[in-house]
């Protein structure tokens, strides 16, 4: 059996991009605090975002069970957020993906490794919420 | 037995003479509690731990369907005395187990499950054979200390099935990394009730190590005990975390009957465990220090019957990993002495 076909496709570009916080010289009025305190808020927003682990098919590795061939797919995964590793036969914009295996949400970070031992070529990504 | 009875007619003397005579009764409930009159000892205890709250590198966790286990056991303790300084008692623990645990399963063709049990683990634990030696006692009416060394060991006897179940995942888990990568020996589970925490037994043989120090002055005392199990290789080659228990505080005897004591102190307890072991690796998802502190009273009833129960509340419980911690621990104990 020839060996799969694989690709790695990122689901969602995460916001790598932080905003600093800001200020007047001398003293806020009302809505100069309520401004600040929004954009702190969307500071800190913004930092965990980027501090987040885009979601990567770190690797896949060839596996083969009693003769049979597949991969074993590894990927990581941040705390409280959810994974899908979703697999395809062919790309397109009709492309049917369907859910290969949904990693538990869990309140700390952690590893996956999924095998797949199913025959043909296949693509993959990994889809994460939020 | 006729020594006994004449010491029990002079003790009764005393305490009329000496009208309502506390420190009689005090002197009395060491006896009770068999610290030093030799013979035969019985004791059932019980102690129960509910691990219901999931923490995450001690701090507490919010999860849907936490994983849990309340823990009973029950420890049957017969022991002789063959004197004032040296006793032997055999520690029979029976164990149930109700739990719920969420975690993977990893296969070698298809994607890992996710998967929930739920049911009660029962049976016989690992049983120990401790011994005790007074190295220093003196006691009087008016204050008594004693210092006893301990030293036993603690034998396979109890189930240790399930912990094949778990290396067996460890080893799987590891076939799928490549050759050399870093892990955790237990990154294949997601729980934080491990198999581990369900075995009633280690299969292994176990060293345990302590010390008690009991001082006491009129109505006052301070009581101190030190425990040290030394674990080795066991079932499927793990070896569970190496425990050391401090405990103790100080207390007072609140009520004194003619023939009855009740005291009441102030316990606190020092507990760390250490990182469990499984092929060949040291787990950095086991393992945990506390500290509790609770009250515990103790009751005697004339020469021979004894009674106990505290509760023991955690102030602090620093888990590594993943884990169930203990919401709370309950323990009491009945003694006769023949």
């Amino acid at each position: 059996m020839a060996a799969p076909a694989l690709i790695v496709l990122p689901c969602r570009t995460m916001p790598m991009k932080r905003m600093v916080g800001y200020g007047k010289k001398s003293g806020f009025d009302r809505s100069g605090w309520a401004f600040a305190i929004a954009g702190l808020i969307f500071t800190l927003l913004l930092r965990s975002l980027a501090l987040a682990t885009p979601p990567t098919i770190y690797l896949i590795e060839r596996w083969s069970v009693n003769g049979t061939n597949g991969v074993l797919l590894h990927f990581d995964t941040d705390a409280n957020r959810t994974y899908i590793l979703q697999a395809t036969d062919k790309l397109g914009t009709n492309a049917l993906w369907t859910n290969l295996y949904t990693a538990p949400t869990l309140p700390f970070n952690d590893h996956y490794i999924v095998p797949d031992l199913r025959p043909g070529n296949h693509f993959y990504r990994l889809h994460v919420t939020p | 037995m006729r020594t006994r009875l004449i010491s029990t007619l002079a003790f009764l003397f005393v305490a009329h003479v000496a009208g309502a005579c506390e420190l009689c009764a005090i002197y009395n409930a060491g006896s009770a509690q068999g610290q030093s009159e030799s013979g035969l000892l019985f004791t059932i205890s019980e102690q129960y731990i509910p691990y219901r709250t999931p923490q995450f590198d001690g701090k507490e966790v919010t999860v849907s369907n936490p994983s849990y286990v309340d823990s009973s056991i029950t420890h049957i303790v017969p022991g002789y005395n063959f004197n004032s300084w040296l006793g032997l008692s055999l520690n029979i623990p029976l164990t149930y187990l109700n739990f719920r645990r969420t975690d993977l399963r990893y296969s070698l063709t298809a994607p890992p499950v996710l998967f929930t049990e739920k049911g009660t683990e029962v049976g016989l634990g690992d049983a120990a054979l401790i011994g005790r030696v007074t190295v220093f006692q003196k006691t009087t009416m008016r204050y008594g200390i004693s210092l006893n060394l301990l030293g036993g060991v603690k034998f396979p006897t109890g189930d240790a099935g399930r912990l094949d179940n778990e290396v067996a995942q460890a080893r799987l888990f590891q076939s799928f990394l490549p050759p050399g990568t870093p892990h955790d020996p237990l990154g294949h589970s997601v729980a934080s009730v491990h198999p581990h925490m369900l075995a009633l037994g280690s299969g292994s043989y176990d060293g345990v190590f302590g010390l008690t120090a009991n001082a006491r002055w009129k109505r006052w005392f301070f009581n101190g005990q030190f425990q040290y199990y030394l674990r080795t290789k066991g079932e499927a080659g793990f070896q569970y975390g190496n425990e050391l228990i401090v405990s103790g505080g100080p207390g007072a005897f609140v009520f004194l009957g003619d023939s009855w004591t009740l005291s009441l102190q102030a316990n606190a307890i020092y507990y760390t465990l250490g990182r469990d072991e499984l092929i060949g690796q040291i787990s950095n998802r086991t393992g945990e220090t506390a500290w509790y502190m609770g009250p515990f009273l103790a009751f005697t009833l004339g020469e021979h019957f004894s009674a106990n129960a505290g509760v023991d509340v955690p102030l602090r419980i620093a888990n590594k990993g993943f884990q169930s911690v203990a919401d709370y621990e309950i323990r009491g104990g009945i003694s006769w002495r023949f």
